[in-house]
């Protein structure tokens, strides 16, 4: 192929545009006509029986339409990611389990009715114990949440390769160190809306903010029995998903699809800030314990993790993160034994979910400072501990990963060559400097809950231009400007002259949405192999009119030629106008559909080849630890990502930037704290999201590998931005002050007990 | 003035008056959004913490999801929809924000440009520090800030398009 | 939600109308922190009183002796950036640069911070240490002045009266020597509500060295904003020398009685004030 028109150029982003002009429409900005608003009612009590609900002083409020119960939701409306461990419902139904559950909706003409109206509901509990900590949830006699779960562990996951125990008995040396993660919210700043609106004819269209269409249509039609042919959903742009509005949270959408059908008129539900904080899921809370076990040269034997995930009172992702955190733990280092055991557990507090690297945020915090201790045990460098360990190219890891391009290596290389990694320290009487590392995988294309399917419609106009009907959908990771350069670049027209069309379900072909960093990958190549039939089709008829072989065409940049003379070209639309000017005429519209080449891991063992590719990266953090208040200031973050080809270098960057700011968030000031079941910070206020003065010095750097399964050799990278910060930072604490936080955030009250501790303790 | 539970509101709205019947405990964000369908400012934390909801009245900027709609009577309300407009050709800012990728989901950005504008009115050619400083209170959870604050800076040079800063260092991995 | 709103346009209307509606009727100045009550139905109140527009509770004036009187609806952005502050409480000028954010500035006013008397906030430990007077009318029209050290009472309360209006804040000029400083520190954002803010005025000898009279004000740390008179009294003749000034802290601080919130524990603000303290003493004499 000749040189790339648009793969690898920072083509600008093609929303961009309407969002600078105000004029980029989102979900909450929709108003029908004759519209009613809904509002939620929620649980004051963190567990108790609902003894009785009385709605009779709220349905008599002038301008409410109507009150809904969990009585009035059909028994079998039960739904959740994973299917053995489905539970969520949309109104409690005579049980509480968390405090902000809802207990009941109102249905009214206006917002503020629908407010007063729910205060006047009054709901009697019968409280009962109430359990919140996972570990006191496990022990014999703990408050039982859900019954079909006596023991409160809503899902375990178990994986094993190799002799463990007796890795760790012919080691030279085993470390071991218990670490913790905190719940951090999305903080989408548009929170998640729905609006249902029946057609006479009983034709269900709803407006939703989730990342994934087709999966709201699938589980719209299956939970309510409605044909997938009655049901359209449309997704306009969402402001900020992150995961937090992946296939789950479905609650208001059964709610507004309800109500709407009960009333005759379109109906809105909106969580507000302080709901989306209670109700939207947030990166769920784990407790690790690794144990490291290497051998004199310092190789890795084995390394055993038991992890326990805070599930909150229901299942969304919780079950995946425990799942999913065994299969990322065997992928990224080379060892002789593993042991991965992970217990979800239920708790009387809200429930998290799925966020930017769905369990690998908390689970790579856990194990990167592990990797950190055992190095610094063993007294290596923690980079060349990672060197001597880290998988290749060419391996095939203790779980069955095969890894098919790596620049993990680079990546770290790259990292610390950007800091003076081996010189001494600065340091003044007050502020020490240290510099600490993390390195991640993350997977592109897997088949975590089944088939990963991805569609693309290239529907071609006679002028040349190009419709792409895309399954995905734009939540502002740029996904429609790098589907446009995969699109151009493959059927050789211009990048301006493409479309991407996408969020309606009665238009656009099945899909997995925007999730898992399978995009620009999964997506891309659906886009890649629609747009080679489209071109194949339009060869044919330019070879006509150039009379030449087929084979002998090339396209770039809305020409067609001869590839030994291209000056003998046609346009797009000539060639498409040969097709179509004749008896038995050709319209030119192409349809494909990718599944991720990955393999289903083996039911028993796990084994198996997980991701269709692997994503790496590494960070290192500069950080300067103030020793008499603990203060952490990060003053420099590298973050090396290996992206496989990059398809828009800044829009890539766009996404390390805006990760990595979301890790420093996660490593030091971002915190949704639960106590004894009752939210602390569930707003803006106290919830503190880093602001332009937390911005540390960002070095971007990519690393180019050639993933083959993914389109122009590109890789997902969405997740990874995020991964690794907040485990660097933590490490670079350690490099400065010599001690060892363990839970985030690292706050400075934390960093300055241990200082103190070590203080005692060293006399 | 005295104004009873539901009364008639005038300014002038991005040039243009406009007369809307609110309730004195409305807030001019939800009276844009609901009332005027004006969109581009949106509402977010709702508590003044996070920007999406600036606007300028009389050319100060304020939330407008703590500023009653009783309060802009008289008053001029400048939001994104009157900087520029897609017809009529945008605003220096918006040019700045589309072509250094400084906007992604695009929730934050009419508030962030609105309050970029505002900076750059008092102070045409601010600091990086500056611009920190001031944008403190307009948060966006996608891009990591850098590009914002290039795209601001660039407009303070003069120019719309980004340089050598939004250059992204390639490295080929060594082996490949 | 829905009220009487009453643009008034003189401090004898804001009066009469107090009168009238009593408990029932809320000051609405720049409406920050009133508007998020509201919002959640901590208060729903009867009549809101907006201030705003009476021009005499606004503005900053020199006053006789050489300092100032701030209205007590002047906007926080105004005092950032008046010259006159500038010139003479540099203190007043940065303390109020990092209150919340330029759009909280921009309306909220100087009235609206020190009434609502939340615990962690900037200006007040520096009202202490500049000794400001805050002046009230009555709604029977008699006027009452509040020295700072006695307007904070208890966690959100002050001395006014429910049937007092705030007028505004005089502050006479510090006698010579004084040099001040200011500390933010914040556990989380840069944007958060500080944990501990602490203003210091500091008048050393001639030796530059030695200190004739240190002024602490703490805000942040406990739940009314005081002055730490034994620790200003214990300072007197130190040499403000780190060690020095920690051996006068040391035992001056044990009455500290630390609020524990969602920034940090009681147990941490204790032993990190005076950390805080020293440094700003020595910012300011540096």
């Amino acid at each position: 192929m000749s040189e790339l028109a648009y793969v690898g150029k920072s083509v600008p982003r093609v929303d961009a545009p309407e969002k600078v002009a105000g004029r980029a429409v989102y979900t909450l900005d929709l108003q029908l006509p004759k519209m009613l608003f809904g509002k939620l009612k929620a649980s004051e009590v963190p567990h108790a029986r609902i003894k009785n609900i009385d709605t009779s002083r709220a349905e008599k409020l002038p301008g409410v339409r109507l009150v809904l119960t969990g009585e009035d939701m059909p028994e079998d409306l039960v739904w959740g990611v994973i299917p053995v461990c489905y539970d969520q419902i949309p109104l409690a139904r005579e049980k509480v389990r968390f405090i902000g559950e809802s207990v009941a909706a109102v249905v009214a003409t206006d917002e503020d009715i629908a407010k007063e109206a729910i205060n006047l509901i009054d709901v009697e509990y019968e409280e009962l114990p109430a359990v919140f900590d996972v570990f006191e949830a496990m022990r014999e006699g703990a408050p039982v949440i859900h019954d079909k779960y006596p023991n409160n562990i809503a899902f375990t996951k178990h994986m094993e390769f190799g002799e463990v125990e007796r890795a760790f008995d012919e080691a030279a040396h085993v470390s071991e160190l218990s670490t913790s993660s905190s719940r951090q919210a999305h903080c989408c700043f548009e929170t998640h809306v729905s609006i249902a609106d029946w057609s006479a004819s009983g034709d269900l269209t709803v407006y939703n903010s989730s990342q994934c269409p087709s999966l709201s249509h699938q589980y719209f039609s299956k939970l309510l029995h409605i044909p997938e042919s009655k049901v359209r959903v449309i997704t306009n742009y969402i402001g900020g998903g992150f995961g937090g509005k992946a296939t789950s949270k479905f609650n208001i959408d059964f709610l507004s699809i309800i109500a709407a059908k009960k009333l005759g008129r379109p109906v809105k539900f909106y969580y507000d800030r302080e709901e989306e904080f209670l109700l939207g899921t947030f990166r769920t809370n784990q407790f690790h314990t690794t144990r490291i076990a290497t051998d004199k040269e310092g190789i890795l034997l084995a390394r055993e993790m038991q992890m326990t995930v805070d599930n909150g009172a229901y299942s969304d992702y919780g079950p995946v993160v425990g799942a999913i955190t065994a299969h990322m733990g065997g992928s990224l280092y080379n060892f002789k034994a593993y042991r991965h055991h992970a217990n979800v557990v239920y708790t009387n507090t809200p429930y998290g979910g799925a966020m930017r690297g769905v369990g690998n945020g908390g689970y790579s915090f856990g194990t990167e400072v592990a990797m950190d201790h055992h190095a610094n045990e063993i007294g290596m460098d923690p980079a060349e501990f990672r060197f001597k360990n880290m998988v290749k190219k060419g391996d095939t890891t203790i779980i069955g990963a095969k890894i098919t391009s790596c620049g993990v290596h680079e990546c770290v290389q790259e990292a610390i060559k950007r800091v003076p990694w081996h010189e001494a320290r600065p340091s003044s009487n007050d502020t020490k400097r240290g510099y600490g590392l993390s390195v991640a995988v993350h997977f592109t294309g897997a088949r975590a809950m089944g088939p990963e399917t991805a569609g693309a419609f290239i529907k071609m106009n006679k002028d040349g231009t190009v419709e792409v009907l895309s399954g995905t959908i734009e939540m502002g990771n740029g996904s429609n400007t790098t589907l446009s350069q995969i699109c151009a670049e493959t059927l050789g027209v211009r990048v301006e002259d493409v479309r991407i069309i996408n969020g309606d379900t009665a238009v656009n072909p099945y899909g997995w949405g925007v999730r898992g960093s399978r995009t620009t990958t999964i997506d891309g190549q659906a886009t890649r192999l629609a747009a080679i039939k489209a071109r194949d089709m339009l060869f044919r008829g330019a070879a006509e009119l150039l009379e030449c072989d087929a084979k002998d065409l090339e396209a770039s940049r809305g020409k067609i030629f001869v590839k030994s003379a291209p000056e003998n070209s046609v346009s797009h639309s000539e060639a498409y106008m040969k097709l179509y000017n004749k008896q038995g005429s050709e319209a030119v519209y192409t349809t494909a559909s990718y599944d991720s080449p990955s393999e289903d891991p083996d039911p028993v063992t796990g084994y198996g080849n997980w991701s269709a590719a692997y994503a790496f990266g590494a960070k290192v953090a500069v950080v300067e630890v103030d020793t008499e208040t603990g203060a952490v200031e990060v003053k420099k973050l590298v973050c090396a990502n290996d992206v496989g080809t990059v398809v828009n270098p800044a829009g890539a960057m766009g996404q390390i930037e805006g990760g990595a700011l979301m890790g420093v968030g996660y490593a030091l000031t971002e915190d949704f704290q639960v106590e004894d079941g009752q939210p602390v910070n569930p707003n803006w206020l106290d919830y503190k999201l880093p602001t332009t003065q937390d911005v540390p010095e960002l070095e971007t750097v990519l690393i180019e590998t050639e993933n083959p399964t993914g389109p122009f050799g590109a890789k997902g990278l969405g997740e990874m931005a995020q991964l690794g910060t907040s485990a660097a930072i933590a490490n670079a604490v350690f490099d400065a002050v010599g001690v060892r936080i363990t839970s985030l955030p690292v706050t400075p009250e934390k960093v300055l007990t241990a200082l103190r501790e070590k203080e005692a303790a060293d006399g | 003035m005295s104004l009873s539970a539901k009364s008639v509101v005038s300014f002038t709205l991005n040039g243009e008056p406009v007369e809307v019947m609110v309730s004195t405990g409305r807030y001019l964000v939800d009276v844009l959004r609901e009332d005027l369908s004006m969109m581009g400012t949106k509402r977010s934390c709702d508590q003044g913490v996070c920007g999406t909801c600036s606007v300028l009245l009389n050319g100060r900027l304020v939330s407008s999801c703590l500023t009653l709609a009783v309060r802009a009577e008289g008053a001029e309300v400048t939001t994104i929809e009157g900087l520029g407009s897609l017809e009529e050709g945008l605003h220096p800012l918006q040019e700045s924000f589309a072509s250094h990728g400084a906007t992604q989901c695009g929730y934050c950005t009419p508030g962030m440009i609105v309050s970029a504008v505002a900076l750059l009115e008092e102070n045409p050619d601010p600091s990086e520090e500056e611009i920190k400083h001031w944008l403190t209170g307009n948060l966006c959870r996608c891009t990591g800030y850098q590009k914002i604050i290039d795209a601001i800076r660039a407009v303070a040079e003069g120019r719309t398009e980004p340089g050598p800063e939004a250059e992204v260092e390639i490295v080929k991995a060594y082996e490949e | 939600m829905a009220f009487e709103y009453l643009a008034v346009k003189s401090v004898d209307e804001a009066l009469v109308a107090m009168q009238k509606y009593g408990e029932e009727g809320k000051i609405y100045s720049g409406g920050v922190a009133l508007s998020i009550l509201m919002k959640s139905r901590v208060y729903e109140p009867e009549a809101i009183i907006d201030i705003s527009g009476v021009e005499a509770l606004c503005g900053i004036e020199e006053t006789p002796s050489g300092g100032v009187r701030i209205g007590a609806g002047t906007p926080h952005r105004d005092i950032e950036t008046s010259a006159l502050i500038g010139q003479k409480f540099p203190l007043l000028a940065e303390v109020f640069r990092n209150v919340a954010t330029i759009r909280i500035r921009n309306v909220g006013t100087i009235g609206g911070n020190i009434i609502f008397a939340e615990p962690a906030s900037d200006p007040p430990a520096a009202l202490l240490v500049l000794e400001a007077n805050m002046k009230a009318k009555k709604v029977d029209g008699r006027e009452r002045t509040i020295p700072a050290s006695e307007f904070w009472t208890d966690y959100y309360e002050t001395a006014l009266g429910e049937d007092e209006l705030l007028t505004g804040v005089e502050i006479d000029p510090l006698p010579g020597g004084f040099r001040t400083a200011y500390t933010r520190f914040t556990t989380r954002s840069k944007e958060d509500k500080p944990c501990i803010s602490i203003s210091v005025a500091v008048a050393p000898e001639e030796d530059g060295k030695t200190c004739r009279e240190a002024r602490i004000g703490l805000g942040g740390v406990e739940a009314v904003f005081r002055r730490v008179t034994a620790a200003e009294d214990a300072l007197k003749g130190v040499e403000l020398t780190p060690a020095a000034i920690d051996a006068a802290l040391s035992s001056t601080l044990d009455d500290l009685g630390p609020l524990s919130d969602i920034r940090a524990s009681g147990d941490y603000r204790r032993h990190v004030t005076p950390v805080f303290i020293r440094r700003t003493l020595l910012k300011a004499i540096s």
